[in-house]
């Protein structure tokens, strides 16, 4: 008896925990006060990322030293790595491109001439090549330089992205991906339109999560 | 109103003090005041003094063949390249002294200052929860009050300290954007 309770409160729990299905995805749009000046070269930033989906490291593991300020076990965020989101910043900017902005990725952008200098190694058939580049780009300069450069580039907005990766909640440790646009003026950086997406994954990790976010929330971004 | 996020700060005895939460609060938070019409600059992405950045790349080839034979290619390029790039020479904001950090803000443009803490309290009953705590704050640049939004939640069977951080963060936040 008290273990048919038991298996029926399980299944009334894990029923009730874990519907199957994921919450469709949820856009929020807004427009801002530059919502009608025609804006269509567009300086795009590097995303910045946050999570709560945090891993704990591995004591093998090279980067798993504590850091001398956190006695704890290192933590680390899988989801928000170099290449996802450059990978998300690049369905973002592709998207805007063919929606019609000219979008000039930042990092590309050199704040100053850069100097390169390259040795290269030929024996055999073994070749090996050297190049040490030094520079500055968009991000390196001051807010100052930046609004020059800004208006050297002739660009008339600029346009940030952030992601944001919930707790995992219930049974299956669901979690919303949420990717913000948000598009301003270069000048005063009035708001033009910002857009947000929000997708709920599941249990397994989705490294694809971040970029169809990225895809929803460019979704519908028209010039003027 | 254009604000200056600054660094979220935590109490220090907090494990969800660590760098990976505070990126995580500050990034929830400048999201929402973005969507509810604020214009939001992250301090930590400003700086100074220009920085410079020099970055090495190695690239090696080898046309060897390779040990596994493969149908069909007899002389397969294996190709390596390792990047390192390094950032020297500049300064942050947080690094500039006061009254420039102020000259800045003030070119840019910006009215006032967001400030996110959060503290959590000491652990009780049987299940040793806790209680998390969520401020936001904004001030005009001269240090007078705009407003300040608190949530509670409590950690524990239900909520784990991820959960709680999220909850609290999404309190805390969308009550202020609802004004």
């Amino acid at each position: 008896m008290v273990a048919r309770i038991l298996i029926a409160s399980l299944a009334l729990e894990v029923a009730g925990c874990g519907s199957s299905r994921l919450a469709p995805a949820l856009i929020r749009a807004r427009s801002g006060p530059a919502a009608a000046q025609p804006i269509r070269r567009v300086v795009a930033l590097g995303a910045t990322c946050g999570s709560l989906d945090l891993h704990v490291v591995e004591p093998s593991s090279p980067s798993a030293r504590p850091s001398p300020t956190s006695s704890s076990s290192p933590l680390e965020v899988l989801e928000c790595g170099r290449d996802a989101l450059a990978a998300a910043d690049q369905a973002i900017r592709s998207a805007l491109d063919f929606a019609g902005y000219g979008v000039i990725d930042a990092e590309r952008v050199n704040a100053v001439a850069g100097r390169r200098r390259e040795i290269e190694e030929r024996h055999g058939i073994l070749a090996s090549r050297t190049t040490w580049t030094t520079g500055a780009t968009f991000a390196d300069a001051t807010p100052a330089e930046q609004a020059d450069i800004l208006k050297a580039l002739g660009a008339e907005g600029v346009l940030t992205t952030r992601v944001w990766i919930g707790a995992g909640t219930g049974f299956s440790a669901r979690r919303s991906v949420s990717v913000q646009l948000r598009l301003a003026t270069a000048t005063d950086r009035t708001l033009v339109w910002a857009r947000r997406c929000e997708i709920e994954v599941g249990i397994e990790q989705d490294p694809s999560a971040m970029q169809r976010a990225a895809r929803c929330a460019a979704e519908g971004a028209r010039p003027r | 109103m254009t604000l200056a996020a600054l660094p979220v700060r935590c109490a220090p005895e907090l494990a969800v003090c660590s760098r990976p939460y505070a990126a995580a609060m500050a990034s929830a938070t400048r999201m929402n005041l973005e969507l509810a019409g604020y214009s939001v600059v992250d301090t930590e992405l400003l700086n100074a003094e220009a920085w410079r950045r020099t970055t090495t790349r190695l690239e090696s080839t080898s046309s060897r063949a390779p040990a596994v034979p493969q149908h069909g290619l007899r002389d397969v390029p294996m190709d390596t390249a390792r990047e390192r790039t390094e950032r020297a020479g500049g300064a942050s904001w947080a690094d500039a002294p006061v009254d420039e950090q102020r000259r800045m803000l003030i070119a840019m443009g910006v009215d006032g200052v967001l400030a996110t803490e959060v503290g959590m309290g000491r652990a009780h009953g049987m299940a040793r929860q806790r209680t998390l705590t969520m401020r936001v704050t904004v001030t005009r640049l001269d240090g007078a009050l705009v407003w300040r939004s608190e949530c509670d939640v409590e950690t524990g069977d239900y909520h784990s300290d991820e959960q709680a951080v999220d909850l609290a963060t999404r309190c805390a936040v969308e009550s202020a954007s609802l004004w």
